[in-house]
């Protein structure tokens, strides 16, 4: 009956050290596809982290290029930031994308410079306009003293006509005087002829300033051309210029608001990140909680040996021996608990990530 | 078209009415209406009233800084008043209220 | 004969310079009330009083004719000249035969004219008497004309101009 006993034993302790060699290959398993999925997820996050660093330095580097030298970037990524390759896009135009990295294009700038050739512009005008002005006064004056010549041309002819008059008379008293005032009467025709020269000269003199009133009239006509210019288009421009000013501000205060708006994101999302990463740390637990699995299993092992103890011990002494067994066994698993217990809970200060 | 002038002269300053359009076609008269003043008082004031004018070109401009030089007198002797609120726009832009009082 | 020319509008015309004592311009005169339209007035040189002729009415011009440019030019302003006649008793002294063949009148006499010409020296059988297509001048007017290359000279006969002619004739 003993023997029997012991040979029952013997078997069911076969049976459950099989089952127990079970239980610890589905326990490593277990082990293993919870290593290899932390392993990917840990990885993936790693990614995904990664990416959305990427995606920040991008946005900046882009809001960055649009405002280069004007403002420092806040994140300081400026200066690392990857150039958005466009020497890939023209592989051939090697200079000017070289150009075009050194001396990015500044809005503000362009606007600040079209405002300043608009003044100079302005300036410009307004300086011919005061020298065209001058140069109309001397005009003025010249052709003020050109009537004066026109007037002194009538006294000339005036002159002329008397001595005209006088030589014609002249010639009257010559002629009564008969051959004895012929020769008189020559000098008198001579001095009529000088009287007509005058006349005509000082007629070519008054169509010379004749001719000279038409050409200053006509300069005077460039002149205003030069000088008269409708200043409304100053205006509007410098309208035009400061709404673009206004409009620039307004994309430079949008554009602050999307970084800031972007960089939250990312540190958001970096966060969520390590949250999780740090929620991943749980293999260490399930390593613990295996080992204590298995330590526990041990401990039932050796209570089924202790179960079917050979039967030296007198068959008085089993009972007690085997309370005593248990008692020992059972010192055993609250150890194992105690140790399992402190495991289980998680300090997200101590988690480091990676 | 062009505009008409008006000279009021006071004890110690010149007032210069514009109405109508202050263009080239005006040098003329507004040489002729502070000219007279010029050679006989130094530290004149000058007013120019710009209330019924309506518009103002370049020339009108060059004009103004001719009166400046010609007159002799520093900014604070000549005043341009009563423009309105185009005129004054052009003034501005030219950058005038460096050289003139305007109000 | 030697002519002192002058124009009247576009005539061309010519007196013996031995009937004229001077010529002037012409100057304001005295009109005189009651005369005939063809007597301008009175003027008074160096003392003495003579009796301007409106040559362009006493041919019959009309005021158009008399004034051109519709008055346009105001007569004090328009040149015109006087031309002062010697009296019977001066162109005596000089030529007795001419005072009493062609120089009737014995007060002082002037005519107005237009424009003054030159001294023209004519030949007597280059004088040839007036055609019959002349117009603007009465025949009775005239003592002869010359054909010059561009114009025809007309030598007045002043006697007639005057309307003396008759009387002295008769």
């Amino acid at each position: 009956m003993n023997e029997e006993l012991h040979a029952l034993a013997g078997e069911i302790r076969a049976e459950l050290h099989r089952e127990v060699d079970n239980l610890r290959e589905e326990l490593l398993q277990v082990r293993k596809l919870v290593q290899d999925a932390i392993l990917k997820l840990t990885e993936s996050f790693s990614g995904i982290r990664d990416q959305a660093n990427s995606q920040h330095v991008l946005v900046t580097s882009l809001t960055s290029s649009m405002d280069a030298g004007d403002a420092v970037d806040p994140d300081g990524v400026d200066a690392e930031a990857p150039p958005p390759a466009p020497a890939e896009a023209h592989p051939h135009g090697g200079t000017g994308s070289g150009e075009s990295q050194g001396k990015r294009i500044n809005i503000r700038q362009f606007v600040a410079e079209t405002d300043g050739i608009l003044r100079t512009f302005v300036d410009h005008i307004i300086l011919v306009s005061r020298q065209s002005m001058e140069m109309v006064h001397r005009v003025d004056d010249l052709s003020a003293q050109m009537q004066e010549v026109v007037a002194l041309l009538k006294d000339v002819n005036a002159i002329a006509e008397q001595t005209n008059v006088l030589a014609l008379n002249a010639r009257i008293v010559a002629a009564r005087a008969g051959q004895a005032g012929a020769p008189f009467s020559v000098v008198a025709g001579e001095v009529r002829k000088l009287a007509k020269s005058s006349n005509q000269f000082s007629d070519k003199i008054r169509g010379v300033v004749t001719k000279s009133q038409q050409d200053i009239e006509a300069a005077k006509g460039i002149i205003e051309i030069m000088a008269s210019k409708d200043m409304s288009f100053a205006i509007e421009s410098k309208g035009r210029v400061d709404d673009m000013m206004a409009e620039v501000s307004e994309i430079d205060r949008f554009t602050a608001i999307t970084l800031t708006e972007v960089s939250r994101i990312t540190d958001a999302l970096n966060h969520s990140v390590g949250v999780a990463v740090m929620s991943l740390q749980f293999e260490d637990m399930v390593t613990q909680l295996t080992g204590s699995i298995e330590n526990k299993l041990a401990i039932v092992e050796s209570v089924m040996d202790g179960l079917s103890e050979p039967p030296s011990i007198e068959p008085t002494e089993i009972i007690p021996h085997l309370r005593l067994h248990l008692e020992a066994q059972k010192e055993r698993f609250d150890e194992v608990d105690r140790r399992a217990v402190r495991q289980t809970s998680m300090d997200e200060g101590d988690i480091e990530l990676f | 078209m062009s505009g008409t002038i008006s000279v009021n002269r006071g004890e110690n300053e010149t007032v210069i009415g514009i109405k109508g359009r202050f263009n080239f076609e005006m040098h003329s008269q507004f040489r002729t209406a502070y000219q007279s003043e010029t050679g006989s008082s130094k530290g004149r004031k000058f007013v120019i009233d710009l209330a019924g004018t309506e518009y103002i070109d370049s020339s009108a401009l060059g004009m103004l800084l001719l009166l400046r030089e010609e007159a002799g007198t520093n900014e604070a002797e000549i005043e341009i008043v009563n423009a309105r609120p185009e005129i004054k726009k052009i003034l501005e832009t030219a950058n005038f209220q460096r050289l003139f009082k305007i109000s | 004969m030697l002519v002192s020319t002058f124009t009247l509008g576009d005539l061309y015309l010519g007196i013996n310079i031995l009937l004229v004592r001077e010529i002037n311009r012409s100057m304001e005169c005295t009109p005189v009330p009651g005369a005939p339209d063809y007597i301008r007035g009175m003027l008074n040189i160096r003392g003495r009083v003579i009796t301007l002729f409106d040559l362009k009415r006493r041919l019959g011009w009309s005021d158009d004719e008399v004034e051109p440019g519709g008055g346009e030019g105001s007569p004090a302003k328009r040149k015109r000249y006087n031309v002062i006649m010697k009296t019977r008793h001066e162109v005596m002294r000089i030529n007795q035969n001419l005072a009493e063949t062609k120089c009737p009148w014995e007060d002082p006499v002037g005519l107005v004219v237009d424009q003054l010409g030159d001294v023209r020296d004519i030949v007597d059988d280059n004088i040839l008497p007036p055609p019959a297509n002349l117009r603007r001048i009465s025949a009775d007017f005239i003592h002869g004309v010359v054909e010059f290359e561009r114009s025809l000279l007309v030598i007045l006969d002043v006697a007639n101009v005057l309307g003396l002619g008759h009387d002295y004739a008769e």
